[in-house]
């Protein structure tokens, strides 16, 4: 057991003189090549699109023929477009409601899954399950049936007779069905919420009961603080996918009922893929990732006064 | 030995992360490919009974002619157009594609389809006034597949407990109207479906004042402020009245879903449509439909359009002309294999074909069919090609029609926007 001490400095030695040799590319060589899938994906499938798409919005640009550079052309025209004032509108009160609506929602079902009761676990995940599919296209068909005229959602308020609208051919409802759909896909927040609420130390409830804390108050004084960088987290996610929905649109409501759900990512299709307007959409997309850019900057910098990093 | 080692762990890597490209990009619906001979590319938009019977063609064209080999490709709808366009734009548009009246124009401004004058197809079965409607300023881009017409079907079942029938004769507007309120008055059912929002329907209305929905040159609407007051206006009406479903009903009932209709929900006596999805709603409703012509259709100003319900178009950059045009020889003059497609596609617009595909039958639709559009041939007018420009319009006329029935616009304020908005649509491009 005492000849590790020496190997030890003839084995640096050595490798002393062969890093002398070798560049560093050589020595990371190994790395490189471990990367190489994801970062052969990166170059030329993401940032080679990024790029073209940062050229395309100074263009005009219908896919079949050569983009032409119209400078500035494309954003003057999007700033004057009432359908993207219209979408930027939807899509603000969309997240703004959903967001808030889907962390809650998430929080409360991993508060009541946190329990140790008997086949908790299963209970877990006959309730996570769904969720995940939320975002899919069947779902979005079956929700679309379940808030028909004659759907079940309006049977059953029909039994307290109550007539219920069409809830997806109302310009005032059919956003909230959108809202509800999202809630709906608390799946991942909640598992997150579940691990968060694993992490909190027990000591800290037993010294709030010490001290005559009230559930509802070592709720709030205990478990919110310890889970708010989760909190953070998970706003911060949600609220980048909430900028993207675009699935549940075009299969439920098509942007309608007048543009009242034309979420900005759906007319971001549109102008694309309807009508031919690449040049259009890029701009669109690239206005798109800076307005994430600014709500993702906003959630950082005001992270620090209210995420709690101690213990 | 180490050095060994981490080369190979390169090599590996290298090799794993290229592969996971590779199969990124390849292509996922080709085909065994021949050892020898040419392989061509063909694309159409479908559904699932077209994906089946256009694979059976596909197999007897390979048989009868071993050295083609053909790659299919098909999408729904809307898939289809971005497809067609992103390949397109990549330089990789498929050699033979089918297209539709709507599009046409747009790939032939941007230079994307051979002029089929100049190749082996044989046109003579056809009549000229079919071969006509895939010309553009005399040059052929298209080879009308079938014909296809616009018309309204109806549930005899409902307008018989309405205690109401369709005139055989010609017919007003203003009857049509009276004869949707008549329905949910006696019957708690709506007339028709709101087609307030469907550009081809406001080009008939158009068409029945003389006018038309684009302007010759494409660059502008054709049709007058009043007739576009008079179209919001007329379907306001029967809103009122229950012809038709309520504003909400309506919008959210997606018009290009054929089976979400409330028609075969049997929420409504009629349906507009073209005589190709005919078939379709049968299937669904469940019970015999009866093909009724669209009002005025015997008026003065001849308003009944000749559709082609699709055309077969090869591309302009397709390497191997000459297998192409005998793909679309085969799928247009065949006989074998018009006797599978029969009316999928609409009427044949090979004359004999259509004939074959009637005797040879078992399908009754298709007899029913063929008789309807033996009418309509009878007092048809060509229709032109909708503008290069014009992918837009859709869109707009829904949006401003779901505000009309919103009343949020009156009839005159959506004639003035909707003129606005597709006039800018249609300069710009």
């Amino acid at each position: 057991m005492e000849a590790p001490v020496k190997t030890l400095g003839i084995k640096r030695s050595r490798q002393k003189t062969r890093a002398s040799l070798e560049t560093p590319f050589q020595r990371n060589l190994t790395a490189y090549g471990f990367l190489a899938p994801w970062l052969i994906g990166m170059l030329f499938l993401t940032i080679g699109s990024m790029l073209f798409t940062f050229y395309l919005a100074f263009t005009d640009y219908d896919l079949l023929t050569t983009p032409s550079w119209t400078g500035m052309e494309n954003f003057s025209n999007i700033w004057q477009d009432a359908n993207f004032w219209g979408s930027i509108r939807a899509t603000l009160l969309y997240v703004v409601l959903s967001v808030p609506a889907r962390l809650i929602a998430s929080l409360l079902i991993a508060l009541l899954l946190f329990k140790e009761v008997r086949g908790i676990g299963l209970y877990r995940a006959l309730i996570y399950l769904p969720s995940l599919i939320g975002g899919s296209v069947g779902v979005s068909i079956g929700w679309k049936k379940l808030f028909a005229t004659d759907g079940p959602i309006n049977s059953f308020v029909g039994i307290f007779g109550i007539e219920g609208p069409n809830w997806i051919g109302n310009p005032s409802t059919a956003i909230m069905v959108l809202i509800l759909l999202s809630v709906w896909q608390f799946g991942s927040e909640m598992v997150i919420f579940l691990a968060g609420l694993k992490q909190i130390p027990g000591y800290l409830y037993e010294a709030a009961k010490i001290d005559g804390a009230s559930r509802i108050r070592s709720f709030f004084s205990v478990t919110l603080p310890m889970l708010s960088p989760i909190v953070f987290f998970n706003l911060l996610m949600g609220t980048i996918s909430s900028f993207m929905v675009f699935t549940q649109v075009y299969i439920i409501t098509g942007g309608g009922p007048m543009n009242s759900t034309l979420f900005y990512v759906y007319y971001l299709y549109q102008q694309a893929f309807t009508y031919y307007n690449m040049g259009y959409a890029a701009a669109l997309s690239i206005i798109l990732l800076v307005i994430i850019a600014a709500f993702s900057g906003f959630i950082f910098l005001t992270s620090k006064y209210w995420v709690n990093y101690d213990v | 030995m180490n050095r060994i080692k981490k080369q190979y762990l390169i090599f590996v890597s290298v090799i794993v992360s290229l592969g996971l490209v590779l199969t990124g990009c390849g292509n996922g619906s080709s085909e065994a490919s021949g050892d020898e001979g040419v392989n061509i590319k063909f694309s159409w938009w479908s559904n699932p009974h077209r994906t089946e019977i256009t694979k059976q063609a596909i197999e007897m064209f390979e048989e009868k002619y071993p050295d083609i080999d053909v790659t299919m490709e098909y999408y729904s709808w809307d898939s289809y157009w971005q497809k067609l366009a992103t390949e397109a734009a990549g330089g990789g548009a498929p050699d033979v594609m089918q297209m539709d009246g709507s599009r046409l124009m747009e790939y032939v401004n941007k230079g994307q389809l051979m002029d089929l004058a100049e190749t082996d197809i044989d046109t003579s079965g056809i009549p000229d006034n079919t071969v006509e409607l895939g010309k553009v300023d005399g040059t052929l881009y298209g080879l009308t597949t079938s014909v296809n017409a616009q018309l309204l079907i109806s549930n005899p079942e409902i307008l018989e407990q309405a205690g109401v029938s369709i005139p055989e004769e010609n017919y007003t507007w203003e009857e049509f109207a009276e004869l949707c309120a008549t329905i949910y008055e006696e019957t708690g059912v709506h007339g028709t479906p709101n087609e307030m929002e469907q550009p081809a329907f406001l080009d008939y209305f158009a068409r029945t004042k003389g006018e038309n929905l684009y302007a010759s040159d494409g660059e502008s609407l054709g049709l007058s402020k009043e007739t576009l007051t008079e179209w919001f206006q007329y379907w306001l009406d029967i809103q009122e009245k229950g012809g038709v479903p309520s504003a909400e009903d309506n919008a959210a009932y997606q018009h290009n879903d054929h089976s979400a209709s409330p028609f075969i929900e049997e929420k409504t006596a009629f349906n507009w449509l073209f005589l190709g999805t005919g078939g379709e709603f049968e299937k669904n409703l469940g019970k015999p439909i009866k093909r009724v012509l669209l009002p005025e259709w015997g008026n003065d100003n001849k308003p009944y359009p000749l559709h082609a319900a699709m055309f077969w178009s090869m591309s302009s950059k397709t390497e191997h002309p000459e297998a192409a045009a005998k793909l679309i020889n085969f799928l247009e003059n065949d006989p074998e294999v018009a006797k599978i497609f029969e009316n999928d596609r609409g009427i044949p617009a090979n004359s004999e074909n259509m004939e074959l595909v009637a005797e040879n039958t078992e399908d009754d639709t298709v007899q029913r069919q063929n008789e309807f559009m033996a009418k309509v041939e009878e007092i048809a007018t060509p229709n032109d090609l909708a503008p290069a420009n014009s992918s837009s319009t859709g869109d707009i006329l829904k949006n401003i029609a779901h505000e009309v029935t919103f009343k949020k616009l009156t009839p005159n304020e959506a004639a003035d926007k909707f003129m606005q908005e597709v006039n800018q649509a249609l300069s710009e491009g």
